[in-house]
């Protein structure tokens, strides 16, 4: 008989089956590489640094709490300075545009508590500045009520990492706060630009005592709002010279290719504007679209000089590789809605894909029949070549790559299932024929872009080796293939990947006794990514390098003349 | 509840081995989370067995992990029933730890379902020997590798050697282990000798998945005095409708309510796949559960199972436990089940490997080459079936990872 073990162990339990659920992004694990080529383009800017103003306040900030800051540099201390000012900053902001009755979308930092403050405030009452901003004795920053969460504020959460980049501080290696210090050949430079600005030290001031009335921040507001640097400043010229890298001595702390493509990538932007006039609504859109096809919007080519020659390529190059990625997670999207409808085996949701890729697509009254795929790959490919010798000789007519594109994104938001395949197939085979005049291999331009993209799966070189190595194929078979290693099991490879590594859970289908089924809760949409390009021109026209009125987006005397300068 | 992934890879014990059987093998899954977490714990020497037919089901994803027969192997079971269990063992030179349940090694298994595990830990350290169950789960593996490939049976006798705990006489703690398959005694014979009585007073069951002719379902209610209650979650289990029909009064249906939390059962892709029987004698229950459905395979050891006897417990505290009081007060769905059809595969022999003429069975990288394992009677160039090999170095440059 055994003897009796003393064990106490969970006799039976439901397992746990809420493993940290998110949403999650990059759902096949596609999008680094293009996310890659647009940070080596536009170093130093973000998708959330999108005011050149903040590129001085911060090292002013910083600079002034060396100058006036508590004498025993706690981290409570610092954090309290900076957010104090950072805070009352955006108070100002909202109290200028409160005064003005205008909403600038100035995408200032804290501007959703500070506008509330505004409109909530009476004439002569005084604002509480240091309510929502100040940090517990520890230096943490209150669970609620508080205008940010970042405990070092808009410079923590999104400037820092840029402020570095572009030189203007770095990090020092003593245990005071802050952690970071100003060079003296770009920081303090910008800092002290801001020194003989009145509302500045105002700021300052109402920062320190905490308290201000509206009509006091309202008229500092007009001087420190970022959609008013003063045009012939000497905040601005530093500003200026170290976006487009223009002084060595200022610019020392850059890395020299850095400065190069960000500096080539802002003169890029202010050409297309010259030659195409103007920018009503999206600048990233057209833009990326205009360097892809090197046309502008008249349907005329447009003539890049040869000192912006190799950026052009680069951002044509990124759009040709994020429409891949678009079309990838578009035959993703396609494939969630279908096991949506039902759990499918693996082969029959791929003979539903392959069958829709291969028909025609009927007319509409927006857009031309297309015509079945060939069978064979090679054939296919020479279906989907554009009629016309080079992209830009059709760029926005009805048989161009954008159209097709356009078409797709229609056909996704319209949930026309039947089409997403069969425009992805046509815009994928286009993708190997169109290849924008690229020599070898597509990011060779960049310094280290070969390299960076071996270590990954997925990208246009990719792309073309797989469709030249089976070009004898049958079309049917070789999208098959495709949809499943690219799509499908990459997408479960990813989520497994992250569930492994981070412990969060993003499968949108899972297989289970052979089936696929639907996970998801919400099915995520296709995407391109989100390049530094809106931001940039953002930022190009706090510099006075673009007007904009009602707007409408126009290059500047200003913008002319550095053109002219650099010879473009 | 039980955290499945930190149990395989957090056991703060000192492992080396691990076995997994599962009916069901996410090899993906396997290779970039398991056999991950598992490493992560120190094992090194990683065995997996599962059904053959489900093992062919999804071939083509098995291409997506690289690991297999190189970091771990995997040998599917051929054999004429379903290899059903849900086993998931970790050894090391002092520490155990031992899952049964209903779960296979998928997603859904271990994340996504309403799955029920039991836990079985052993520590040289506090406990004088291990649990019984060890060495019962252990035999049937070292059963399983006898027909396996070299490589398998040097990893459960590097497993056996690692553990020498394994060879202690075990101890029970009102637990009982019952494993059932070919050669094996009938699952339900055995079930019903660890019951107090031949009837019981009462029967609730909680089943995926059914045979046709609901034969398991009227075996399972011949033990009950009473009607048997049987919850299922009726848009999933394929159930015959006029079977239903037929066996008339002598089963209730209740619907699966999910004891989740409200905010979590809206997950669309969530399976009741728990197998659990749950007899009522007077004042107490005992509870069976792991991995056999009421399905006549299951319980006639047509299959291969392992499931779980707890000792007796209060009568009602097992559904409290587990919070299946809501399914079995809901109303019946007698109605609804009458309804269905059988979904079969048609126009095709339901086992896949029908379709080729000889079978890959398993792949493991040995010293310098690789070792394949056929099954068939008819192996390419009229050889025996069995592991063959070497194969040239080559093989291994053209897989390397």
């Amino acid at each position: 008989m055994a003897k009796k073990a003393d064990t106490q162990n969970y006799e039976i339990d439901w397992i746990q089956r809420d493993r940290k659920v998110i949403d999650g992004l990059d759902h096949l694990g596609i999008e680094l590489v293009s996310v890659n080529l647009y940070q080596a383009m536009l170093p130093g800017l973000t998708n959330v640094t999108e005011r050149a103003r903040y590129y001085a306040l911060y090292p002013w900030i910083i600079h002034r709490y060396a100058q006036d800051g508590a004498k025993t540099r706690t981290k409570a201390a610092w954090r309290n300075w900076i957010r104090s000012i950072d805070f009352t900053y955006a108070v100002a902001c909202m109290a200028y545009e409160h005064k003005i009755g205008k909403d600038l979308s100035s995408s200032v930092v804290g501007a959703d508590l500070a506008s509330k403050v505004v409109k909530a405030a009476k004439p002569l009452q005084k604002i509480d500045l240091h309510g929502p901003s100040q940090v517990s004795d520890t230096g943490a920053v209150p669970k609620s009520g508080v205008y940010f969460k970042n405990s070092e504020g808009g410079f923590g959460q999104y400037y820092r990492g840029s402020l570095r980049i572009l030189g203007a501080m770095h990090k020092h290696g003593e245990s005071t706060w802050p952690n970071v210090q100003l060079s003296n050949y770009a920081g303090r430079k910008i800092a002290e630009s801001l020194d003989h600005n009145k509302a500045f030290s105002k700021l300052e001031d109402f920062a320190l005592a905490g308290k201000a009335t509206l009509a006091e921040l309202g008229a500092i507001g007009e001087s420190i709002h970022p959609n008013n640097i003063e045009r012939d400043s000497e905040e601005v010229s530093i500003l200026r010279k170290l976006f487009l890298g223009q002084d060595p001595d200022l610019c020392q702390g850059q890395q020299p290719e850095e400065f190069k493509w960000r500096r080539d990538s802002l003169l890029l932007m202010l050409h297309y504007l010259r030659e195409a006039k103007t920018i009503e609504e999206r600048p990233d859109t057209e833009f990326r679209w205009a360097c892809a096809t090197r046309a502008l919007p008249n349907g005329k080519p447009w003539k890049i000089p040869k000192l912006l020659g190799n950026a052009a390529q680069v951002w044509g190059t990124y759009q040709r590789n994020d429409l891949l990625n678009y079309c990838l997670e578009c035959i993703f999207y396609a494939a969630l809605k279908e096991v949506d409808r039902e759990p499918l085996r693996p082969n029959d949701l791929l003979t539903t894909l392959t069958d829709r890729a291969m028909a025609a697509v009927p007319a509409n009254s927006d857009y031309q029949a297309l015509p079945a795929l060939p069978g064979k790959v090679l054939k296919w490919i020479a279906a989907t070549t554009s009629p016309d010798s080079t992209s830009s000789a059709d760029p926005w007519g009805p048989r161009s790559t954008w159209t097709l594109a356009q078409r797709l994104e229609s056909a996704v938001s319209d949930d026309v299932l039947a089409a997403i395949p069969a425009l992805v197939a046509r815009i994928l085979g286009r993708l190997v024929s169109d290849r924008g005049g690229a020599v070898g291999h597509p990011f060779a331009l960049l310094p280290n872009g070969v390299e960076m993209a071996a270590s990954h799966e997925v990208h246009l070189r990719q792309w073309w080796n797989r469709a030249q190595s089976r070009s004898s194929e049958s079309t049917t078979d070789f999208l098959g293939e495709l949809f499943l290693e690219w799509v499908i099991y990459r997408h479960l490879r990813v989520a497994t990947r992250k569930l492994a590594n981070q412990g969060v859970s993003t499968y949108k289908f899972r297989p289970e006794e052979g089936h696929l089924l639907l996970v998801a809760e919400r099915l995520p949409e296709p995407t391109y990514t989100s390049p530094r390009v809106r931001q940039g021109f953002r930022i190009a026209e706090d510099l006075h390098f673009i007007d904009r009125n009602d707007g409408v987006r126009q290059l500047s005397k200003l913008g002319r003349a550095v053109l002219e300068a650099h010879h473009a | 509840m039980l955290e499945m992934v930190d149990l395989l890879g957090n056991a703060g014990h000192d492992l080396r081995s691990s076995i997994v059987l599962t009916y069901g093998l996410d090899l993906p899954l396997y290779d970039g989370l398991i056999r991950r977490v598992l490493n992560r714990s120190g094992i090194w020497n990683q065995m997996t067995f599962c059904d053959f037919s489900s093992y062919l089901q999804d071939v083509n994803s098995h291409m997506q992990a690289k690991h297999a027969g190189r970091h771990y192997s995997v040998t599917p079971i051929l054999q004429q029933g379903a290899f059903h269990p849900k086993v998931f063992m970790l050894l090391g030179p002092r520490q155990g730890r031992l899952l049964i349940g209903s779960g296979n090694a998928t997603i859904g298994g271990l994340i996504r379902n309403a799955e029920v595990f039991g836990l079985f830990d052993f520590d040289m350290e506090k406990q004088a020997a291990p649990h019984v169950a060890f060495a019962t789960v252990f035999g049937l593996v070292e059963n399983l590798a006898a027909n396996g490939s070299d490589m398998v049976r040097k990893q459960i006798k590097s497993a056996r050697q690692m553990a020498l705990w394994l060879n202690m006489p075990g101890v029970e703690d009102g637990r009982k282990v019952l494993v059932s398959g070919q050669g094996r005694g009938d699952l339900l014979s055995q079930i019903r000798s660890c019951l107090p009585t031949s009837k019981s007073d009462s029967l609730f069951i909680c089943s995926s998945s059914f045979d046709r002719a609901l034969l398991g379902m009227k075996r399972l209610a011949s033990l009950s005095k009473s009607k048997p209650i049987c919850i299922v979650q009726p848009q999933y289990a394929n159930i015959d409708g006029d079977t239903v029909k037929k066996l008339g009064s002598i089963v209730e249906w209740r619907p699966f309510v999910d004891p989740y939390p409200k905010e979590k059962r809206k997950r669309k892709d969530v399976r009741a796949h728990a197998k659990i029987f749950v007899f009522g004698h007077g004042k107490t229950e005992t509870c069976v559960f792991g991995s056999a459905n009421a399905s006549a395979p299951a319980l006639n050891s047509t299959n291969t199972e392992v499931v779980v006897v707890l000792p007796k417990h209060p009568k009602g505290d097992i559904a409290q436990r587990l919070g299946l009081n809501d399914s079995l007060r809901a109303k019946s769905i007698e109605k609804d089940l009458t309804i269905r059809k059988w979904e079969s595969e048609s126009g095709q022999d339901e086992r896949p490997e029908s379709r080729f003429p000889f079978l890959l069975s398993a792949v493991a990288a040995i010293e310098s080459e690789y070792r394949l394992s056929l099954v068939s009677t008819n192996p390419p160039g009229g050889g025996m079936p069995g592991p063959v090999g070497p194969l040239p170095r080559k093989a291994q440059d053209d897989q390397a990872d």
